[in-house]
């Protein structure tokens, strides 16, 4: 017992002093910094709060629309966007069938579940929530600074160019009733979960709200030159983009209005023959380019971009080929300059064919070149011969021939077309065999416009059915094809995710 | 007093007495003797030789020799040794008495790691399993999850793949949170998290309850595994050397690819007769390319250990060198890992032991691009990766490839390079102090810190490097951690009532840095540092943090050694959870009832051990899978440019009301021990999970798929049953054999925050699972395969139809439109049951190990399968091979498996449906091993301790169904891209035989 008690004692001077130590201990861990935030990441309040964090936003939407933010590399907005539009139509065909969802885009046995339709549909919203962020929390009027008028100008750009492209692929045009379901329309940050389809009607109303905002908001990105002014939302693509809308609403007086607006007083121009093809290889320096998704040279997207299904060098895959019923359209005048988007691929002195296939191989540059590099393009969204044609089609409605062919042949004497091979009231249907005016202008489109997602719209627009009675990999034996214009597969479906999750959202028929 | 006082631990008596007994002899009679194990005649060092009724005693040296005193004839020595029955022996005039001691299945005096201590079998009050070393390094793996396969009731391991260097993943009792990480929680040596070499394992303590796990609090929502690395002995050094070297072979299960003539006919039935003539010309069936075959092939794997160990009192050192050289059966795949640790313990004095434990690790590992792993499974036969002149093709589209691939890949893996470099070291300091007798404080600093490099060479001469001259990408991460745990531990007891516990603090700080590096353009070929490429596309770089804090106590009651009682609580503070949200409070509870110590249950003298225990629990949970740091956090990300400029985009929602989900374990369980021969473990737990982390679906129109929140409430129930029994225990001859099986059900038991939403449904591409309230959670969701038309050969799905008003089903019919079919559960991805079982069987020196492990009941979805057995949607790839009892559509009448094929597919027959979900049932010979132990004698000949030979089977045989090539699938989300039960490519697994020796010194 004794020894015990000593023992005792002795430890008690050894315990303060490990108590002293135990205290210190906890008092270190326990001042551990616990309110840790990240590094790399900010908040949106963060961004806003600054002119040149809105800038970094807008930059952040444009972002969205060229890179691949998912693992599957196949996923990119603008890839997606330009397939999905072009695929369906009667310009172009597949040698065979793949895994690639592209491919329903070809046979038309849509399902909901596609993966391009639904990154399409999910980065598309991502943007529009980071339009809201900005358009919300920032107030705007006269006395703001002209900087920050254009970011947020962008961001009524792009939300705009969003819903106008969702539209396109999700949805009818307004010409097929305006009552028709058109897409989800959110513009607040803090919507509920479930929200139903606005029509059509009120999806474009939308559209061309955001775009008449931005029109008045926007000039040009840190006052640059046009060509690095493209490459953001600008007050001239937005009135292209209005034209364009107004086409859609058939409103075809504001159509011509704001095309009038942009070809008079804009600092764009067509670009000359000589330089036409390399415009769209190096869309970056074209005159006409109003805006532009850029790609820098060591951003080149390989497999995954938009040239590589048209473009078989380099890293392209090359199974798309020009549909027979186009080649034979662009073929018809030789100096075209527009045949120069088809290289026909050679074996020896004769037509190379497609491996294991009985296709002939033909690729289209349209989308390639850009550096030099065959996969490497910065497509247009919208350019200046777009809105011209927008003109013209709204002249052609509204029986204002004349100026639409002038319209028409302003194109065609650009693509190197003189005299006979222009369109004039007199050899409109003895000559060239066009039915009207407004089959001139549709064609023209489709020679100008070809492969940039436009001819599906053109024809659904005018409710036109869809020939595709041509051999293609879903059509191997060239059967008749011909689709109604109205048929339930011109649109696709929404995609699952939002159906499930959103109850009130409607799917297509 | 001092009898009393010193009766308690039995090896200090040993050592005080073993050391005093030479003063105290005088002219007594000397006994000597060999003290060795029954079973293998092994010598057994350390055992305990006490002469009975009185303190005198010695333990045995390393050859298991002893030598002792007694006073006359009539002495009786009793022998004892952890883990093994004792023996009393009377000496008689004999002066050698050497003793063979039997095995003791239940080891009662075994002492058992726990949570921040060490207990006694008999003491624990929850559910624990604990494991020797011998019992599981059978396997030569990389780490102790694949020990573990099959081996424990509740516990499931995934074998992962084959590829070289990858560990298995390791779940316990069942899918609590399927969102967050599952893994339990790993503790090597009392640091959270540590670093290990497989063999320097001594034992694995896995904690499966409340009561068990309570004290590591949120840390331990999935249980816990406590890995106690060797530690130096006292005494004579003890040198192991262990070197193996074996082979290895893929293992592809039931799945097969066609070869070109089924290929060939096929494609026959694709297309039409006059575009098949036209584009399959028969000379195709001329060339027959093997892929697989020539992919993967038989490799070989080495193995070397050596470990020294020696000691006096006062201090002592386990020293360990291990290298592993594997080579994969994909070409070009190599893991190398060396690893060296030094454990020094020091006793400064009585009262005051420092232990500091120092280990490096470096490792290096080369993979492949995945156009050659996948290729083998795609590229179709008719494509020859080399030229009529030998030499392998470079451009597939002039070649005329068939096979829809950008490139040919075995001229890619001549010059191109996919590899990871690290290098890791540990430290691990800790002090114990003896303040008085019952009160110690013990401090553990861990530090630790790791750097490793991620690069891809591509040489301009290939097809990846040429576009852009050669490129070369670096990534560098550097992270490093520091922790402390520091505990007040007391021990007192008053009579028949004892008192321990403890109470203390812990805390630490994770940082990463991560990605450094960038991406270079213009290289020559054969060159490999970043600085040489002409420019530097972007830099990138990130850095991220993770702290915690966490208060804790313990204690443990126990009154006549039959009833035991343990109370911990903690309070834990997590960085990864906004401002208001830091800190949980947790608690546990266990108690026991050893009633083998009653006298009403001593009278049944088969009854050798009996104890009932219970536990209940409140556990939090804050881990999150993909390494996310800030999930609370409203974020916008940078990283992405946009024409050179930054560019921020939404990259989380946020969650500032996220909070710790919390499980509340109740766990009741009985041991019982029979015959001395046989002990059963039954343990029955319901496991209430609440506020669920959860990666909660949102519309995609709100800018995001889904946001962290706590959202309902699930339950998972089951049993399980662990049996181990030695049938026949001679000299010569032993066998034992051991089982386990296990049951889990789960259930969505609430929604919280969504009135009037009865489900969830998570996806990951097309892939479904829903978990519906009252329902079993994470049931497959997809339109139901209804086979094949046979009248028209198209697909048939089911059409549930419902009451417009009630909602109620009124029929069920088939379509064979994909789109009007009804997505409805079809099946869990969950086992009904599963577990092991296993027999060792020795006789003399050799022994045969054979580990079975078994998984029933779940059903997988086999997306290879739907990717490539597609009915003609993909005729540039190659397919999969139609098994026995499969057949496809030919004409009206024809009872298939497959549709009709068709360019582009039947009806898109290939989409999700439970076409592709299979059953998932295996049973498996995980491991078999033969050793050998040379005789003693010879092994004393050559002046060796021990020589053991062991030859090992890993895999040997799987009898499944599946189609797939492993139905061994991962059951947890590993990240946001799967879901439970899904196979898809793989590495595949493989089947190892190796051959090893192992020597003592």
């Amino acid at each position: 017992m004794k020894y015990f008690k000593i023992n005792t004692r002795i430890n008690i001077a050894n315990s303060v002093s490990l108590l002293v130590l135990f205290c210190v201990v906890f008092c270190t861990l326990n001042s551990c910094e616990m309110d840790l935030t990240p590094y790399s990441d900010v908040t949106s309040e963060t961004l806003v709060d600054s002119d040149e964090g809105v800038k970094l936003m807008a930059n952040g939407c444009l972002m969205m629309m060229k890179e691949q933010l998912t693992n599957d590399t196949r996923n990119m907005y603008v890839r997606h966007l330009f397939q999905l539009t072009e695929f369906p139509s009667d310009n172009v065909i597949i040698v065979k069938s793949t895994p690639d969802n592209l491919w329903y885009s070809f046979n038309r046995e849509h399902i909901p579940d596609q993966f391009n339709t639904t990154y399409l549909w999910y980065t598309g919203y991502k943007i529009i929530m980071e339009t809201n962020q900005v358009i919300n929390k920032i107030a705007i009027d006269e006395a703001s600074p002209e900087k920050l008028k254009q970011y947020v100008g962008e961001a009524y750009f792009y939300r705009a160019l969003v819903y106008f492209d969702l539209a396109r692929v999700f949805s009818f045009p307004p010409s097929h009733g305006t009552e028709k379901p058109g897409v989800v329309v959110r513009t607040t940050i803090d919507g509920d979960d479930s929200k139903a389809r606005s029509t059509v009607g009120d999806t474009y109303k939308q559209i061309i709200s955001d775009l008449r905002i931005a029109a008045g908001l926007l000039s040009m990105r840190d006052n640059s030159n046009i060509n690095e002014s493209a490459k953001y939302g600008n007050k001239w693509a937005a009135y292209g983009l209005l034209s364009r809308a107004y086409l859609f609403t058939q409103q075809y007086d504001s159509a011509i209005y704001f095309a009038n607006k942009l070809i008079s007083e804009g600092p764009y121009n067509l670009e000359p023959r000589e330089t036409y093809i390399n415009s769209f290889w190096n869309s970056s320096s074209s005159d006409e380019g109003l805006f532009v998704i850029y790609y820098d040279k060591t951003e080149d997207k390989g497999g995954a971009s938009i040239g590589s299904m048209y473009n078989g060098d380099g890293a392209g895959w090359g199974e798309v080929f020009p549909s027979k019923p186009y080649q034979n359209l662009v073929a018809r005048f030789k100096n075209d300059i527009r045949n120069q988007f088809i290289d026909t691929i050679f074996s020896g002195t004769n037509v190379a064919k497609y491996p294991g296939s009985s296709f002939e191989m033909f690729y289209i540059n349209k989308f390639s070149n850009q550096d030099g590099i065959a996969t490497l393009n910065s497509p247009a969204c919208i350019r200046l011969s777009e809105v011209y044609l927008n003109r013209a089609e709204a002249y052609a409605h509204t029986s204002q021939n004349q100026d639409a062919l002038n319209d028409v042949n302003t194109i065609r004497e650009r693509a190197g077309l003189s005299g006979e091979e222009l369109v004039t009231l007199t050899n409109l249907t003895s000559g060239h065999g066009y039915a009207d005016v407004l089959d001139a202008v549709l064609t023209e489109r489709r020679l100008e416009l070809a492969f940039e997602g436009h001819r599906r719209d053109d024809l659904l627009r005018n409710q036109i059915d869809l020939n595709r009675s041509y051999v293609s990999a879903q059509n191997m034996d060239g059967n008749t094809d011909i689709y109604p214009y109205n048929g339930p597969r011109q649109v696709y479906f929404i995609p699952l995710n939002e159906l499930i999750y959103n109850p009130a959202c409607v799917q297509n028929d | 007093m001092v009898q009393k006082l010193l009766k308690k631990p039995k090896l200090i008596v040993i050592l005080f007495f073993g050391l005093f007994c030479f003063a105290v002899s005088n002219a007594q009679i000397v006994v000597k003797g060999t003290v060795s194990s029954a079973a293998d005649n092994t010598p057994l060092p350390g055992a305990a030789v006490i002469v009975s009724g009185t303190s005198i005693g010695v333990i045995t040296d390393i050859d298991g020799n002893y030598e002792i005193s007694v006073a006359d004839t009539n002495a009786t020595l009793q022998f004892s040794y952890v883990g093994f029955l004792p023996e009393e022996v009377k000496t008689g005039r004999q002066a050698i008495v050497n003793v063979s001691l039997v095995q003791d299945l239940l080891r009662l005096d075994e002492v058992i790691v726990t949570a921040y201590s060490e207990k006694s079998k008999t003491e624990i009050s929850s559910a624990v399993v604990s494991l020797k070393a011998d019992e599981i390094n059978k396997v030569t793996v990389n780490s102790v999850a694949d020990m573990l396969s099959g081996k424990v009731a509740g516990v499931q391991v995934q074998n992962s793949t084959g590829q070289p260097g990858s560990a298995g993943d390791i779940r316990i009792r069942g899918v609590g949170s399927v969102f967050s990480s599952q893994k339990p929680l790993v503790v090597v040596d009392g640091v959270i998290e540590g670093s290990y070499s497989p063999n320097d394992i001594e034992s694995v303590t896995i904690l499966k309850d409340a009561g068990a796990t309570g004290l590591y609090g949120s840390r331990a929502a999935s249980g816990v595994i406590l890995i106690t690395t060797k530690s130096g002995k006292s005494g004579k050094s003890l040198i192991t050397a262990k070197v193996s070297h074996g082979i290895k072979r893929p293992e592809f299960g039931n799945f097969a690819v066609m070869n070109s003539e089924e290929l060939f006919d096929y494609h026959s039935q694709v297309f039409s007769p006059t575009v098949f003539k036209s584009i399959r010309p028969r000379k195709l069936l001329n060339q027959d390319y093997n892929w697989i075959d020539n992919t993967y092939k038989q490799s070989q794997l080495t193995t070397a250990y050596l470990s020294a160990t020696a000691g006096s009192e006062k201090s002592n050192y386990f020293l360990s060198v291990d290298y592993l050289d594997d080579n994969g059966t994909l070409i070009t795949t190599n893991y190398k890992r060396m690893s060296v640790k030094l454990k020094v313990k020091n006793n400064l004095g009585e009262k005051l032991s420092v232990t500091s434990d120092i280990s490096g690790q470096f490792t290096k590992d080369q993979y492949p691009h995945w156009t050659l792993s996948q290729g083998a499974f795609r590229l179709m036969p008719w494509d020859n990766p080399y030229t009529s002149g030998n030499e392998l093709v470079y451009d597939v589209k002039k070649a005329g490839w068939y096979s829809n691939v950008p490139n040919n890949p075995y001229h890619s893996v001549q010059y191109n390079r996919y590899g990871n470099y690290g290098v890791g070291s540990s430290g691990n300091f800790a002090v114990n102090y003896v303040i008085i007798k019952g009160l110690s404080i013990n401090s553990r600093t861990s530090l630790s810190a790791g750097f490793g490099k991620y690069e891809e060479i591509e040489s301009p001469l290939s097809y990846e490097g040429e576009p852009v001259g050669g490129r070369i990408f670096n990534s560098i991460n550097f992270s490093y951690s520091y922790g402390n745990t520091t505990l007040l531990k007391f021990e007192r007891n008053f009579g028949i009532h004892s008192f321990s516990g403890l109470a203390g603090v812990e805390g630490g700080k994770y940082i990463v840095e991560a990605g450094y590096g960038g991406n270079g353009k213009g290289i020559l070929p054969g060159q490999e540092v970043l600085g040489v490429s002409g420019s530097i596309e972007k830099a990138t770089g990130n850095k991220a943090e993770v702290a915690s804090f966490s208060s804790l106590a313990q204690i443990n009651y126990d009154l006549s050694k039959k009833y035991f009682v343990t109370v911990s609580g903690r309070k834990d503070g997590s960085s990864k959870f906004s401002p208001n949200n830091k800190y949980g409070t947790f608690y546990s509870a266990s108690a026991s009832w050893l009633m083998s110590n009653e006298d009403f249950i001593k009278q049944f003298s088969y009854i050798n051990y009996l104890k009932v225990r219970g536990s209940y629990g409140a556990i939090g949970n804050e881990t999150f899978p993909d390494d996310n740091y800030y999930p609370y956090f409203p974020a916008f990300s940078a990283g992405y440019v946009y024409n050179n400029q930054t560019a921020y985009y939404p990259s989380n929602p946020g969650n500032m009301n996220l909070t710790w989900e919390t499980s509340y374990p109740l766990n009741f369980g009985v041991d019982l021990g029979l015959f001395k021969k046989a002990e059963i473990n039954i343990d029955y737990y319901n496991i209430h999970t609440k506020d669920l982390l959860f990666q909660d679906p949102l519309p995609l129109s709100q800018g995001f798929d889904f946001q962290w929140k706590n959202v309902g409430e699930i339950r998972n129930r089951g049993i399980e049953i662990g049996l181990n029994a030695t049938l026949l225990n001679t000299r010569d001859l032993s066998c034992d054999f051991n089982f386990n099986i296990s049951s889990n059900q789960n259930e969505l038991v609430k929604l919280s925050d969504k009135p009037g939403v009865e489900n969830i449904i998570i996806s990951s591409s097309s892939q479904r699972q829903i978990l519906e309230v009252g329902k079993p959670a994470f049931e497959w969701y997809m339109p139901k395969w209804k086979g094949v038309d046979t009248q028209t050969g198209k697909p048939l799905w089911e059409v549930i139809e419902y009451d417009a008003a009630s909602g109620s089903e009124v029929a069920r019919d088939t379509t064979s439109d994909y789109n009007s079919a009804t997505l409805q559960p079809v099946g869990s991805p969950f086992p009904k049951f599963n577990g092991g079982f296993g027999t060792v069987v020795s006789y003399k020196g050799f022994s045969l190990n054979v580990a079975f492990s078994f998984v029933y009941g779940n059903k997988i979805y086999h997306y290879t399968r739907q990717e490539i057995d597609n009915d003609g949607a993909n005729t540039n790839l190659n397919a999969f091979k139609l098994q026995d009892g499969m057949s496809r559509w030919e004409k009206p009448g024809d009872i298939a498996t497959h549709p009709q094929p068709k360019i582009g597919g039947n009806s898109n027959a290939h989409e999700y449906s439970s076409r592709y979900l299979e059953d998932g049932s295996y049973l498996r010979v995980r491991n078999l091993t033969l050793g050998y132990s040379l005789p003693k004698k010879i092994v004393q000949k050559i002046k060796l301790a021990e020589c053991t030979f062991n030859l090992s089977v890993d895999n040997l045989k799987t009898w499944t169904k599946f189609t797939g090539m492993d139905p061994d699938v991962p059951l947890y989300r590993s990240d946001i891209w799967t879901l439970p039960g899904l196979s898809s490519f793989k590495y595949p697994i493989n089947k190892q035989y190796l051959l090893g020796i192992e020597i003592k010194f």
